[in-house]
C-alpha cells in the first residue's frame, strides 16, 4: 500500500473552515469515508461540520456514498446542504 | 409544433427582472394566454433580525448551472406550459436586488402558477448554491429550512 495524493475541493461552510482546495495522501483504495476522516483529523475545527450527514459528496457530475472508492488523482468535492432562491 | 419551452441562466451581476419579463414574452407564441413570475430579492435583515449589507452565494463551476437545467425542465415537463424560465444570481447581492427569477406561461392561469411555485420551492432546496449572510454583526451560512423542505415535498 502507498500513498496516493487526492485533491478534496470544499463549498460553502466548510470552504470557509478548511479552504477550498486541499491534497490529502490517503492510501490507495481508499473510500470517501477515509477521505472524509482523514480531513477531519487534519481539520479539527471542521470535524464536526464534515460529519452532518446532509454534507454530501461529489465525484464528477455525481453525488457519491461514503463507501465509493477514490482513485489517484480524483477529485472529491463535499457539499454541505444547498439552498438557492 | 415543437416544444422547446425551459431555459435556466445563472448570472454573476445584477439582472433586471423588467428586461427578463420583456425576453421572456417577445419569445411566447400565440398559445400562451398567462404569464406568472416571481421575483425573489435580498433583504435587508435576518431572519433573526440581524442587519444584513450582502447576500453572498456561492455557486459550483458546473453542478450549479446543472441544477437550474434540471428544475426548469422538470417544470416544463411536469406541467402544461408554453415557456419557463429560471434566472438565478450568483456572487454578492446587496439588498434590494434580485437574486431569482421565474417565468412561467401557460394556455390558461393554472399551470403558469403552479409550474412558478414549483420551481422555485426546488430551488430553495436543490438549486447548488451555498447562501451566507454577511452584516456588520460577522457572517452566516444559511441552510434550507424545515419550512422549505415541506414546500419542496408538496410536489413529490
Amino acid at each position: 500500500m502507498h500513498d496516493a495524493p487526492v485533491i478534496v475541493r470544499l463549498y460553502g461552510r466548510l470552504g470557509e473552515l478548511i479552504g477550498p482546495e486541499v491534497t490529502l495522501r490517503t492510501a490507495e483504495g481508499c473510500t470517501v469515508a477515509d477521505v472524509r476522516r482523514a480531513l477531519s483529523e487534519e481539520y479539527q475545527s471542521a470535524s464536526s461540520a464534515l460529519s452532518a450527514s446532509r454534507v454530501r459528496a461529489c465525484v464528477g457530475e455525481s453525488i457519491v456514498p461514503d463507501d465509493r472508492r477514490v482513485t489517484a488523482g480524483e477529485v472529491v468535492e463535499f457539499f454541505p446542504p444547498v439552498s438557492g432562491g | 409544433m415543437a416544444k422547446l419551452v425551459w431555459t435556466a441562466r445563472l448570472v454573476l451581476e445584477s439582472f433586471s427582472p423588467e428586461e427578463a419579463l420583456a425576453a421572456f414574452g417577445a419569445r411566447l407564441d400565440g398559445n400562451s394566454g398567462a404569464v406568472v413570475t416571481f421575483a425573489g430579492l435580498a433583504r435587508a435583515q435576518s431572519k433573526a433580525g440581524a442587519a444584513i449589507a450582502t447576500l453572498f452565494l456561492e455557486h459550483h463551476p458546473r453542478l450549479t448551472q446543472q441544477s437550474l437545467d434540471h428544475i426548469a425542465k422538470a417544470a416544463a415537463e411536469r406541467f402544461d406550459v408554453t415557456a419557463v424560465e429560471v434566472i438565478h444570481r450568483g456572487g454578492a447581492i446587496p439588498p434590494g436586488e434580485t437574486i431569482v427569477w421565474v417565468a412561467a406561461a401557460s394556455a390558461h392561469r393554472r399551470a403558469a402558477f403552479e409550474a412558478a411555485d414549483y420551481m422555485m420551492d426546488r430551488l430553495k432546496t436543490e438549486a447548488v448554491f451555498w447562501k451566507r449572510e454577511d452584516g456588520p454583526g460577522g457572517s452566516e451560512w444559511i441552510e434550507p429550512t424545515d419550512a422549505d423542505h415541506r414546500e419542496r415535498a408538496r410536489w413529490e
